[in-house]
């Protein structure tokens, strides 16, 4: 049987949709919200009235590990054994960045995107050489060799150029994002082979990764949580490993406690009193349950930012700026705006990236007002 | 005059048959049902994809037709005996009354009729008559309503149609072609201007990376003129696209040391469409 962490190209992914019945109910309750006049999504993701505390770090580190690095490795070392040329779309919820960013053995066949370009430069003169040489590479993030802007795209198109006349072996990543706007703008782009992906995790994977644990006791309403679940967790996170950790770890409560009598009584278990009770006992909300939050109600200009930010691929906000032409402080301003709806959130290196729990919403707001996204 | 009064009086109903409060419930009704359209569809649309939006948004003048037409047929037969000879007798009498009295009124509710079959404008298109430019707010059974760059709400009838041309930017599409517009002297490297300004546009946020971007080069008396053709995200981001590429092909001007020819022509003011 096939790995579920592995590269397909893009032709051939399935994505993982909700049933209609569920999208057509979503979108009612859209529109109910709108016509309502309701402002903004919820500010708690996960209103509780089952008496439950969130899970402290530790706990929630040992039940919702990182995407396992070695089917991951595997899956790209693979990629690279059977074909000469090949582009990696890495997704946004920054699921594969381990294994792309630094899992390769050898340190020196990867090409990172310099730290700054003077505006209107072409590549430096080591990139150059590198590219000359025949030997193995894998040139990182293509979206940062060249911001959205007319003065950084000197390097991005020489680097495309020289990617598609080079000899040697190579491989490159990009955001969906970043590619989608590559591949309709610049000639370079359209010379590159077609890009793969990680296939969406359907239930079974996601089950696998996140649901069996022996020394925890998993529980949801009516029992442990079984494949409709994980196939559940999979449609809200559209099979992408990033996002099914997010919705994971918000699903999961501390078990301290029991559950409040009114939800008792409405999952129709019957507890007894004399069970012993396990201190370490974690519940499970359902991941429908969950109330993720929704771009309803940003502006147009929000938008703009947040295109920018998948564009860019965790872009630092001077560079956000660069991009939509703006100033620094107003771009801020906005971000922290964004971040305030927990559509947007730092990194640890003050960079921005889009929260994982608000991935799916977003991506799908940006595509109905016509932005070109992964399958554009 | 007799026979006239005792026609007028077989073709009417009685007075005490006529269900006056049946009437006015169909009036209320099919007044209420307008508006409840015109208040609930584009909320609706705008919680829908754009493609699917700017087919939604049109539907408003062709359902208030659909039910200013059934509420006045529901009305008619209340009012008089509706035998064949009476209902000639009223059409004709309104006809009549009509060509004489609102000449300019039946024939712009002729042509809202046409333009609702026909759609030369639709709710939303960007449109351009008698040189207003502007988006159309409303289409109604008489006239069309535009909102200008200026905010300026400006009313024409139907009839228009009948004499002037409508010239529409989008014709039901989600976006529109901008043309950003620049004369430089002649003395630069052209082509690399125009690769330089087709980056401007690449790079723009607002633009619609579908659809193509083109720059137009030609010579003319005073210098050589640039035209960088492209399409924003959405027509409502028109001008926010345009002062975009304006303003960063002023950087690209200046940083590739070319200067601008005296362009002659003169912009005429009072919600001018952006050129083309």
């Amino acid at each position: 049987m096939d790995s579920p962490w592995r590269l397909l190209p893009v032709a051939e992914i399935e994505p993982v949709q909700p049933a209609a019945e569920a999208r057509a109910r979503s979108w009612l309750r859209e529109l109910a919200a709108r016509l309502r006049g309701e402002p903004r999504s919820p500010v708690d993701p996960t209103p509780s009235r089952d008496r439950l505390g969130p899970l402290d770090e530790a706990r929630l580190a040992r039940l919702v590990p990182d995407p396992p690095l070695a089917p991951q490795r595997a899956a790209f070392d693979a990629l690279r054994g059977r074909t000469r040329r090949a582009i990696v779309l890495r997704p946004d919820d920054g699921g594969w960045d381990a294994v792309l960013d630094g899992a390769s053995e050898v340190a020196a066949e990867r090409l990172k995107p310099p730290d700054a370009l003077p505006p209107g430069s072409g590549l430096p003169d080591a990139v150059r050489a590198r590219l000359a040489d025949p030997t193995p590479l894998h040139a990182l993030r293509l979206e940062r060799w060249g911001v959205r802007h007319h003065d950084g795209l000197a390097a991005l198109r020489e680097l495309l150029a020289l990617l598609a006349d080079r000899d040697g072996p190579w491989t490159a990543d990009a955001g969906p994002w970043a590619w989608a706007w590559m591949r309709h703008v610049l000639p370079e782009a359209r010379g590159l082979p077609s890009p793969v992906a990680p296939a969406p995790l359907n239930g079974e994977a996601l089950q696998a990764w996140l649901g069996d644990r022996d020394t925890l006791r998993l529980r949801g309403r009516g029992g442990a949580p079984d494949e409709a679940t994980f196939r559940a967790l999979a449609e809200r996170a559209r099979g992408e490993a990033g996002v099914a950790a997010a919705i994971w770890r918000a699903c999961l409560r501390d078990g301290a406690e029991r559950p409040s009598p009114d939800e008792a009584e409405a999952s129709g278990e019957e507890e007894d009193a004399d069970e012993p009770r396990e201190p370490g006992t974690v519940w499970v909300r359902h991941p429908n349950e969950l109330v993720l939050p929704v771009p309803r109600t940003v502006t147009r200009r929000e938008l703009l930012l947040l295109h920018a930010v998948l564009l860019h691929g965790r872009p630092a906000v001077p560079a956000l700026a660069r991009a939509l032409d703006r100033e620094i402080h107003e771009t801020e301003v906005e971000v922290s705006t964004l971040i305030d709806q927990r559509l947007l959130a730092w990194d640890d290196d003050r960079r921005v990236r889009p929260a994982p729990l608000a991935l799916p919403a977003i991506r799908a707001r940006l595509e109905s007002e016509a932005f070109a996204g992964e399958a554009a | 005059m007799n026979e006239t009064s005792q026609a007028l009086v077989d073709i009417l109903r009685d007075a005490s048959q006529i269900p006056w409060l049946r009437i006015a419930a169909i009036l209320v009704g099919a007044w209420l049902l307008v508006r409840a359209l015109a208040w609930a569809l584009p909320r609706a649309a705008e919680a829908l994809p754009a493609g699917v939006r700017v087919r939604l948004l049109p539907l408003v003048p062709a359902l208030r037709l659909a039910i200013t037409l059934v509420a006045v047929l529901w009305i008619v037969p209340l009012v008089i005996s509706p035998t064949p000879q009476n209902l000639v007798a009223v059409l004709g009498a309104l006809g009549i009354a009509l060509g004489f009295a609102f000449k300019d009124y039946a024939a712009s509710l002729v042509a809202g009729v046409v333009a609702v079959s026909e759609r030369p404008y639709r709710q939303g298109d960007w449109i351009q008559i008698q040189g207003w430019y502007g988006e159309v707010r409303t289409v109604g059974l008489r006239a069309v309503q535009l909102v200008t760059p200026e905010d300026d709400v400006v009313t024409f009838p139907h009839a228009v149609l009948w004499t002037d041309g409508v010239a529409n930017a989008n014709d039901g599409e989600r976006t529109l072609q901008v043309v950003a517009r620049l004369w430089l002297e002649a003395d630069h490297d052209g082509a690399r201007m125009r690769d330089r300004l087709r980056e401007v546009a690449w790079t723009s946020p607002w633009l619609d990376v579908t659809r193509p971007v083109e720059v137009i080069v030609r010579e003319e008396p005073w210098g050589t003129r640039y035209d960088v053709k492209a399409y924003p995200l959405e027509a409502r981001d028109q001008f926010q696209f345009l002062s975009d590429l304006t303003v960063r092909s002023k950087e690209v001007v200046a940083m590739e040391g070319a200067r601008y020819a005296i362009a002659p022509p003169a912009p005429t003011g009072r919600g001018e469409r952006p050129p083309r």
